[in-house]
């Protein structure tokens, strides 16, 4: 026999729990993120646009300081921005890279083109910026054709978004400056984002911690309505399923609504309830017979042993009793007669009153319906005072007999005629109280198994038998009366 | 039975992921890439030159290749109307301005690149009203200009400047450095 490992189960809950998880993850996810990203970017296009203006400004500024040659009012200017506004650097570059103001070429080049000394030139730079040009980005902005380059730079204490704006060598520039360039220079502005970044940082942090707590308590929320919906009755079912399986109809599913789970609550019931119904008859039919039954309810004739048991003098006891102790009494003693009669695989036909009837089928039926009889008076005994000293009488017989749903149509039982039945019947009547009378056929085939013993054989008339019958007196072995 | 219990479930988990996935593919084929068309002219050559010579001095933005100019009819008609004050070309306008090889080129030769200004207000990527760009003679293919590089210079055109008849008076010259005006 293979051992029972035990493997690991997923409950329904803990799938449910699973699936709105990453539902809510990926849904709320999702959406979180594009809102994030939203944020950001028009954050990040505020930043710029405001950059772009800010580089428009200085470029029209420097376009009409340089027009008169006013280089220093120009620088004065950047410094004053930068002034007025800590977060802001404004750098101005050659073409090349360098740092325009650094030294004096511009200004011998701009007198040359002119044909006159009329810039002096001057000791030290007007401009000391010291953001030397992104090997990078610089590139990009004074290519062709030359274009705006917005890129992010981040050191150890801050971030900074920077614009590089390309200024071009208008013709109105070209007399000092000469035609044979396009672009001039190139602004740089930097501002300084950290503190943007940091607030955008918490922002993103706090909604993300929101977004998981979201979603745990909607898949808490929702965990429960679903469990409490779905996984809680169908492991209550589940419940009852499991006790049916170990042999207990007890079992019954608290059904509430009308949804799928509760009609298979209800259906589930109903079967437990066909199933209790069933093992109650099976408690007065034997396999047997119910197997009968599902095969075919066609009469036919059969070799049966017939056990007729009756209470002596019980029409007294009727009399001189209360009710309730009569049917009190009866009861026990034809449950613990049918639970013999079980045991030795034998069916109860039926109950008249305070008669059993009993049918063994087989071979050795004719045996078991013996030691059944001795079982039976044995517990009678023993039950004595139990019983109120009530004692029984017992008939046995074989042979053929009609099987067949016997009755009206209201009303049948699948039952057994024959004159076997009637022999039992009439030994039964005949039995003194605490005998056991079998018919010569029933002894004969009973053979003598350990534990019997046979007295007769005796010749008697019985009722509606032709002629005289043999019968015996079956007693336990070694009883001494 | 075990997959088709499972299936109402999956298909809640992906849901809200198609459906994003869906409008983010909606916006982006709504921003996808429009149908490349010529937008220059192909007969530029029969059109009349503000200036008949070969423009071949150094400016910048143009450098010392030789250089000449184009405006097609509907910018001579409105320019033949509007006297030298100022200009404003109506819509469809197109000023084509070829650049040769080398500063004097050959008898019948080709220019290798054309600098273009086609007058579309409504367009998205009109600059001052025009549409800026540059045409690769030898792959033909056409480069807008979405940047400011263009129009701020030509932006020069409408103060006084050294080229041409140098627009002495300022006047708005609808960024042109040499406004198809009659006698110029
Ligand atoms: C740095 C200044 C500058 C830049 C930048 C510039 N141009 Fe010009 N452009 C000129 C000048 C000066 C002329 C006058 C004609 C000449 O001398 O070639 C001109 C003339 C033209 C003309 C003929 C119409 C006119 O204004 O006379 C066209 C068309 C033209 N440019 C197109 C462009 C395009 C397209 C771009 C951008 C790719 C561009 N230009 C960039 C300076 C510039």
């Amino acid at each position: 026999m293979e051992t029972m490992r035990p493997h690991r189960t997923t409950t329904l809950a803990a799938k449910i729990i699973r699936i709105l998880v990453i539902a809510l993850t990926v849904g709320l996810g999702i959406a979180a993120l594009m809102f994030g990203l939203v944020l950001t970017s028009s954050r990040q296009e505020v930043t710029r646009e405001s950059l772009n203006q800010e580089a428009a400004m200085l470029q029209t500024a420097i376009e009409n300081f340089m027009l008169p040659g006013e280089a220093p009012i120009a620088v004065q200017f950047f410094r004053e921005i930068e002034g007025a506004n800590p977060k802001v650097r404004i750098s101005l570059f050659r073409r090349n890279g360098e740092i325009a103001f650094s030294d004096n070429r511009t200004i011998q080049e701009v007198n040359a083109n002119i044909r006159r000394e009329k810039f002096a030139p001057r000791s030290s730079p007007a401009l000391e910026m010291q953001m030397p040009a992104d090997s990078v980005h610089f590139p990009k902005a004074v290519s062709m054709p030359p274009q705006d380059v917005f890129f992010r730079q981040e050191d150890d204490a801050a971030v900074y978004i920077k614009i590089y704006r390309p200024l071009i060598n208008l013709p109105r520039c070209t007399a000092c400056h000469g035609s044979d360039h396009t672009i001039r220079g190139v602004i740089g502005v930097q501002f300084d984002v950290s503190s943007f970044v940091r607030s955008e940082n918490l922002a993103l942090a706090s909604g993300g911690a929101g977004f998981l707590v979201l979603t745990i308590i909607l898949a808490a929320a929702l965990g429960s309505i679903m469990n409490r919906g779905v996984a809680a009755p169908v492991a209550a079912i589940g419940k009852v399923c499991e006790r049916v399986a170990q042999g207990d109809f007890g079992g019954v599913v608290s059904v509430r609504g009308n949804d799928e789970i509760a009609r298979l609550g209800r259906q589930v019931n109903d079967m437990v309830r066909g199933l209790r119904e069933r093992s109650e008859l099976t408690k007065y039919v034997s396999a047997g017979t119910l197997g009968a039954i599902q095969d075919s309810q066609e009469p036919k004739r059969v070799r049966k042993t017939l056990l007729f048991t009756d209470v002596r003098g019980f029409t007294s006891y009727t009399g001189s009793h209360d009710p309730e102790r009569v049917v009190g009494i009866l009861n026990k003693l034809l449950e613990e007669q049918s639970r013999i009669i079980h045991e030795h695989q034998g069916d109860v036909d039926k109950f008249v009153g305070d008669e059993v009837v009993a049918v063994f089928s087989g071979e050795d039926s004719p045996a078991r319906a013996c030691s059944a009889a001795l079982a039976i008076m044995a517990a009678a005994r023993k039950g004595g005072e139990a019983y109120d000293g009530l004692a029984l009488g017992a008939g046995i017989a074989c042979g053929e007999v009609i099987q067949g749903m016997i009755g009206s149509a209201r009303r049948a039982d699948f039952t057994v005629i024959g004159a076997s039945v009637n022999i039992a019947a009439r030994l039964c009547g005949l039995a003194k109280p605490g005998q056991i009378l079998v018919a010569r056929d029933a002894r004969d085939a009973a053979g003598t198994p350990p534990g019997f013993s046979f007295r007769g054989p005796f010749k008697t008339a019985l009722k509606g038998v032709e002629g005289p019958s043999v019968i015996y007196l079956l007693e336990p072995e070694g009883d001494a009366s | 039975m075990r997959t088709a219990r499972h299936v109402p479930a999956a298909a809640a988990a992906i849901l809200p992921a198609c459906a994003t996935i869906l409008a983010v593919l909606a916006v982006l084929s709504a921003c996808g890439p429009a149908t490349p068309k010529s937008r220059v002219p192909a007969d530029w050559t029969s059109w009349r030159k503000p200036v008949d010579r070969v423009l071949n001095y150094t400016i910048p933005g143009h450098g010392d290749k030789a250089r000449v100019i184009y405006v097609n009819a509907p910018g001579w008609e409105y320019a033949g109307g509007a006297g030298s004050g100022r200009l404003e070309f109506p819509e469809g306008t197109v000023v084509v301005k070829e650049i040769y090889a080398s500063g004097s080129p050959a008898p019948g030769e080709k220019p290798v690149t054309l600098d273009v200004m086609v007058k579309a207000p409504g367009d998205p990527d009109a600059r001052g009203g025009w549409l800026w760009l540059v045409k690769d003679m030898a792959s033909g293919k056409e480069t807008v200009i979405t940047t400011n590089f263009c129009q701020a210079c030509h932006a020069n055109a409408n103060s006084s400047h050294p080229y041409g008849d140098r627009n002495p008076g300022g006047a708005f010259r609808d960024y042109l450095y040499f406004p198809p005006i009659p006698g110029t």
